[in-house]
């Protein structure tokens, strides 16, 4: 309801002096936000593969071939697929639980790096011990050497207020400075082949492959597509995970219930940097069984753009890991036909922009300002994907 | 170390650093207006491919640089459009425009990877200056935007801090309610500075191919947007301060070099990781100290989307 004084008090000088009839506001009531972007994100990632081929000067029906038979169409395509999906299905966890309050975890490539590294140092430090001693003592070196990775980030953030957006960003650089050190000094290879890439790791220290009927993919995939239904559970049948998805909701409430805010904070963004060196560990022992600064290849970044996509659903996550590994295997096979691979990062980019789209018109809406004086915007409440923490 | 080399050293730090440089001032500006764009590293690649096929048709390196400008401008109002005018999240629309400009680029761009620029940008002696023993060659036998480059900082620091349009500027950045209700158009000027800062951050990156590489390559910034966009946090929203960081970082990448030739123990990846290292310091010590005092240096709306009322 308007009254006439705040009609008065709103139609300020500014409005007469807009020559645009036109103003974007908030809609008061935004309703199914995550149906609009999930459809604006397909509705991209059809128009941009349809787009595609022509920036290239290759036929429309061998590109689409080669993306197919890097992907669905061949075995190797398959494991193709599901290596990749590894590494990025516990990247875009990683993102995801620190997002569900308001955290960036934008230094999950450093993490993946540290832990790899750190898994390799505890390899490297056993050299003669079994497999089933091996194995586990490197996933969770692993684990650890993540979560150190974020721990100075997050305490500049929690007690001294210095947004992590940049402070975990810039330890990615760190940690690929220290794993090139590592590489090219202490760790050097007896028989270098190309690349910054360590001395290969003991071959008990590998975990094995799986053959399913031509589509060989480590036994680290199992891991990786378990991880989102225990979060998922976690979040829902659990104290903390009810905790963490309250704070997510509205600080302040959990705190007037007695929550312990500053706690749940820095679990979370620990159990972010805890996925992330398990991922970046898992992924190493799996694949090339060798450290290398190469290792992760953006795999962070691409977990943290599926995690905002996901919007705090593991299971969303899990889901669009697979589809993001489809793309990057696709794009990875149209070198056959002599397209730079990375035009799929193109089509990636182009897609999350229509995401955006979808977003702001799920949020906002256009309003006529043309003598009208009426304001809705003061009675939303602060869209939560604003990073208002930071400040 | 003889005196001719350190002075060549210098020489090559200030060079090297004059595309951050530029790409540092832009984004300082942006990020006073209460913005940040993450999307900068995309923003030099588009500059630096647009502005190496401008030189490589026109042979001129000056509108190579123009047209770099040009392009990272425009490549700069997308990212402006989306999130200032749509208000959507910023470190999601960067990452998605980083990875367009790499993958477009890339796909562009393959058709002029190792061609050797004909339009390069030719160093300019100062007349007398240049023939001074030392200073001379460390520092007047740079290129011209070299030297418009040093003095893009104290610009900056005019117009923000001695200017009436500087005053609304931070008052945008600061509390853009405030500045909306005294009239002064928050979505307009964060636009317009948006393609400001990516017009400076496209002129960085065609210096980059056609005056510091001189050829065009897949991701040929290597991450100096990102050090443009590092160094604004290590200088604390100073614009002389960034004057300091990115000659700063610009001596941390030389000296890596310079102790390999010299043989000083000292890993290369020791110089090439201090600059982050430092600047995350730098921000947690600022931090610390200003908790006491009770003011933050960062522009108070930094990052958040502006809503009337």
């Amino acid at each position: 309801m308007t009254t006439s004084v705040e009609a008065v008090v709103v139609s300020s000088p500014t409005h007469k002096r807009s020559f645009w009839p036109w103003r974007i506001e908030r809609r008061p009531d935004p309703e199914r936000i995550s149906l609009y972007r999930i459809s604006a994100v397909l509705l991209g990632l059809a128009v941009s593969l349809v787009v595609a081929p022509f920036f290239t000067s290759t036929p429309p029906a061998e590109f689409y071939k080669a993306i197919w038979s890097g992907t669905f169409g061949s075995p190797l395509g398959m494991s193709n697929v599901l290596t990749i999906a590894t590494p990025l299905i516990l990247a875009g966890l990683a993102a995801s639980i620190p997002y569900r309050l308001g955290l960036w975890n934008v230094g999950i490539d450093g993490q993946m790096l540290m832990g790899a590294w750190t898994a390799t140092a505890v390899a490297f430090a056993m050299p003669q011990a079994p497999g089933f001693l091996m194995i586990p003592s490197m996933m969770i070196a692993g684990m650890i050497g993540g979560a150190l990775w974020i721990i100075i980030p997050t305490f500049a953030r929690i007690v001294l207020g210095v947004s992590e957006v940049i402070t975990t960003f810039l330890l990615n650089f760190v940690a690929v400075g220290w794993v090139a050190y590592w590489c090219t000094g202490p760790w050097y290879p007896k028989s270098s082949a190309g690349g910054v890439r360590a001395e290969p790791l003991p071959i008990q220290g590998e975990i094995g492959k799986m053959d399913i009927q031509g589509v060989v993919v480590s036994w680290g995939i199992l891991i990786a597509i378990a991880l989102p239904f225990v979060f998922w559970a976690a979040f829902r049948f659990t104290r903390w995970g009810y905790e963490v998805t309250m704070i997510g909701d509205n600080h302040r409430s959990g705190r007037y219930a007695g929550m312990n805010v500053r706690r749940l904070l820095v679990t979370s963004m620990l159990m972010g940097g805890l996925l992330a060196g398990f991922g970046g560990t898992i992924y190493m022992m799996g694949t090339s069984a060798q450290l290398s600064t190469g290792l992760t290849n953006n795999t962070g970044f691409n977990g943290l753009v599926i995690a905002v996509l996901a919007g705090s659903n593991e299971l969303a996550v899990l889901a669009l890991a697979f589809i993001y590994s489809l793309l990057l295997a696709g794009g990875g096979s149209l070198g056959i036909v002599g397209v730079d691979s990375d035009l799929v990062f193109a089509i990636i980019g182009i897609t999350l922009i229509f995401g955006s789209f979808g977003e702001a018109y799920a949020r906002l809406r256009l309003v006529r300002t043309k003598g009208a004086g009426v304001r809705s915007d003061s009675k939303v409440k602060e869209a939560p994907w604003t990073i208002n923490s930071s400040h | 170390m003889d005196y001719q080399f350190l002075a060549l050293t210098i020489a090559t730090a200030i060079g090297l650093s004059t595309a951050i440089l530029i790409a540092a001032t832009g984004e300082l500006l942006v990020e006073k207006v209460g913005v940040y764009n993450i999307a900068l590293e995309g923003v030099m690649l588009v500059g630096a491919l647009t502005g190496f096929i401008m030189g490589q048709t026109t042979g001129s390196w000056v509108l190579g640089l123009i047209a770099g400008g040009v392009a990272g401008c425009a490549f700069a109002i997308v990212f402006g459009l989306i999130t200032v005018v749509l208000r959507t999240d910023m470190i999601v629309v960067g990452v998605a425009l980083i990875l367009v400009a790499l993958g477009t680029t890339q796909t562009i761009g393959a058709s002029y990877v190792s061609v050797e620029a004909i339009a390069k940008i030719p160093n300019a002696e100062i007349p007398i200056l240049s023939t001074l023993p030392f200073i001379g060659t460390a520092l007047f036998q740079q290129t011209w935007v070299t030297y418009i480059a040093m003095g893009l900082p104290f610009v900056a620091a005019f117009i923000l801090f001695r200017t009436r349009h500087g005053l609304n500027m931070r008052a945008i950045g600061e509390n853009p309610n405030a500045a909306d209700t005294a009239g002064i158009s928050v979505v307009g000027w964060r636009l317009f500075y948006v393609a400001v800062g990516g017009l400076l951050a496209g002129v960085g990156g065609a210096y980059i191919t056609l005056g510091i590489v001189d050829s065009w390559a897949g991701n040929v910034t290597a991450g100096q947007g990102w050090i443009a966009f590092a160094i604004v946090f290590f200088a604390g929203w100073q614009p002389l301060w960034i004057l300091v960081g990115a000659y700063f970082f610009g001596a941390l990448s030389v000296l890596g070099d310079v102790g390999q030739i010299m043989g000083w123990g000292v890993p290369s990846e020791a110089f090439t990781v201090l600059p982050y290292v430092g600047t995350v310091a730098v921000m947690m010590l600022r931090a610390w100290s200003q908790k006491r005092k009770g003011a933050v240096s960062w522009p108070a709306s930094l990052g958040l989307p502006f809503y009337r009322g």
